[in-house]
């Protein structure tokens, strides 16, 4: 059995009152709690320390890259370091062929890191300046080729960072929209498709949030949060939509990716409503408008949420209830009074709502037969 | 070796190929530039120390980052920002720049043209505005520690940047001249 608020032992104590309760027998508890237990879980230790040890030698190239050490002359340097990177990528050849995967993908990953180490000494060799970003577009390319060359998804997910930071940092230079994030994240996103690996497309559904939240202060003639706040919400519908209409066809593909899409979605677009109502010139009566909006949506995504058993949806409405009462009181509705008062209506509002729901939840299950 | 997996062996040699190619070709380059590229003497104004991933670096600036937005004639104002030409002649000791244009001029012998980026992406109005201008020379890499005492000899002598310029404009730092004598040579490799 493991940790008390782990999954094995929360089972462990359902089993045993479900058995009490004679809906499990004595065999098919035992048989639920060791095949639980057989479950491997994740990558393992052993897996985990040997990644995270290919990043400490990742920067430990970095940060030797940074010392400048002139000791050692400029070649020798690139040299050693060329080195490093044609042994980190043969060991993680040798690694992929005896079968030990987590140890070949810590080593693909170190290989990438000291690529990057690489490109920065170029950089520091001729004090180039030039255009900074473009020296992590090009380490990224370089992990993006690792990744797809070994079949390698911490390469992925390290190719998808570099994407975010060669975006954000070109953002800061130029101020405006950086749309050559698109083409990367499109390649990025592509590979982690064909490796079918979902942390993956999670990681790039979280930069795709933040691109296109970042496109409402980004965009000419801004802001244009709430251009952020309809994308998110279109993307949420349209994945319900998808999701109701096609899951019969395409029930493996759809019915899995179709939830977390409504998920980052919504995100999106309640982050949209939150910064459209924090812009600094907007007038008392929009911001009413948009507050009941944000409270009206919440309402609709938690129950949706319950209604399809979408937990993740769930915590998106409470987390965005939370946010949309804390944003009214800090902007106040004209005054503390005023804002006050908004809260009760609304307050009682939803009560009289969860009365409605209550009645609904007991009529519903008293013609099933159960208790409420 | 038993068991080696020949795609993957394969796979491995490409990739460090290609990334050592890749550098390898960065390395070349500006091998190129600085052997073949006009040299020019530009003056640098007050350095600042800074620490970044590269290591320590002293952030240089020169009298010809800010240009005054006059120069920009209507046809460069009407396009978005970014890359522009500065073509440089020497009017008094210094090199002073000419004029700007949005395409790579054929210079004069006496003159020479290089590439550059506005730092904002707007251009600024006015009988008086100044561009803001980046030529991709203003980092100079030094050893932990030494940012400081460059700093100080900035300040206390004439520091001035030996720069090689190639034909399209490309511009980097060949080393530092202090009181007109080349004090900090950058070794090739």
């Amino acid at each position: 059995m493991g940790l008390p608020w782990s999954y094995t032992s929360r089972l462990a104590r359902d089993l045993a009152d479900w058995h009490e309760k004679g809906w499990v027998t004595e065999a098919g508890q035992q048989a639920i709690v060791r095949e639980v237990a057989n479950r491997r879980h994740g990558p393992g230790l052993a897996g985990s320390l040997a990644v995270l040890g290919a990043c400490l030698l990742g920067f430990s190239a970095m940060t030797f890259v940074a010392s400048n050490w002139q000791d050692m002359t400029k070649l020798a340097r690139l040299a050693l370091l060329t080195a490093g990177m044609w042994t980190a990528y043969g060991g993680a050849a040798v690694l992929f062929s005896r079968k030990l995967d987590l140890f070949g993908h810590a080593a693909v990953l170190a290989g990438v890191s000291i690529f990057g180490a690489g490109i920065m000494l170029v950089a520091q060799m001729y004090h180039m300046e030039g255009n900074p970003p473009d020296a992590v577009l090009m380490w990224a390319a370089g992990a993006l080729l690792a990744g797809l060359a070994f079949r390698s998804n911490p390469a992925l997910a390290l190719a998808m960072l570099l994407v975010g930071l060669w975006s954000s940092w070109e953002m800061s230079l130029t101020q405006g929209v950086h749309w050559g994030f698109l083409a990367g994240w499109v390649a990025v996103a592509a590979a982690f498709f064909w490796t079918r690996w979902r942390p993956g497309l999670h990681l790039s559904a979280l930069a795709m949030s933040a691109w296109i939240v970042t496109l409402g202060h980004r965009l000419p003639f801004g802001p244009h949060n709430d251009l952020v706040a309809a994308l998110g919400f279109a993307v949420a519908a349209g994945a319900v939509f998808g999701g109701m209409r096609f899951h019969d066809r395409f029930a493996g593909r759809i019915g899995r990716i179709a939830p977390s899409a409504i998920v980052y979605g919504l995100g999106v677009g309640f982050f949209g409503l939150l910064l459209l109502q924090f812009e600094r010139t907007i007038p008392v009566g929009r911001l009413i408008v948009l507050a009941v909006l944000t409270l009206a949506l919440v309402i609709a995504v938690i129950s949706m949420a319950m209604r399809t058993d979408n937990r993740a949806a769930l915590w998106v409405g409470y987390a965005a209830f939370a946010a949309e009462i804390l944003a009214l009181y800090f902007r106040t509705l004209g005054t503390l009074l005023n804002t006050s008062l908004f809260f009760f209506v609304a307050g009682l509002l939803v009560i009289a709502l969860s009365t409605i729901a209550y009645r609904l939840h007991a009529s519903t299950t008293a013609r099933i037969g159960g208790t409420p | 070796m038993i068991g080696l997996n020949r795609n993957i062996l394969i796979a491995a040699a490409a990739v460090a190929a290609v990334q050592t190619a890749a550098i390898g070709w960065m390395v070349w380059d500006r091998i190129q530039l600085i052997r073949h590229g006009r040299e020019v003497v530009l003056p640098i104004v007050p350095v600042d120390p800074r620490s970044l991933f590269r290591g320590d670096y002293v952030i240089l600036s020169y009298p010809i980052s800010i240009v005054p937005a006059t120069l920009a004639p209507d046809e460069l104002r009407q396009q978005k920002p970014g890359t522009i030409y500065v073509t440089l002649g020497k009017t008094t000791d210094e090199w002073q720049p000419l004029a700007l244009s949005a395409m790579p001029s054929s210079a004069a012998p006496d003159q020479i043209v290089l590439k550059a980026k506005l730092r904002h992406n707007w251009w600024p109005g006015g009988a008086n505005a100044r561009l803001n201008l980046r030529y991709g020379i203003e980092s100079y890499f030094v050893p932990e520690g030494k940012g400081l005492a460059l700093e100080q000899l900035a300040r206390d002598k004439k520091l001035a940047a030996l720069v090689a310029v190639d034909a399209k404009g490309n511009a980097a730092i060949k080393g530092l001249m202090i009181d007109g004598k080349l004090q900090y040579e950058e070794p090739l490799f």
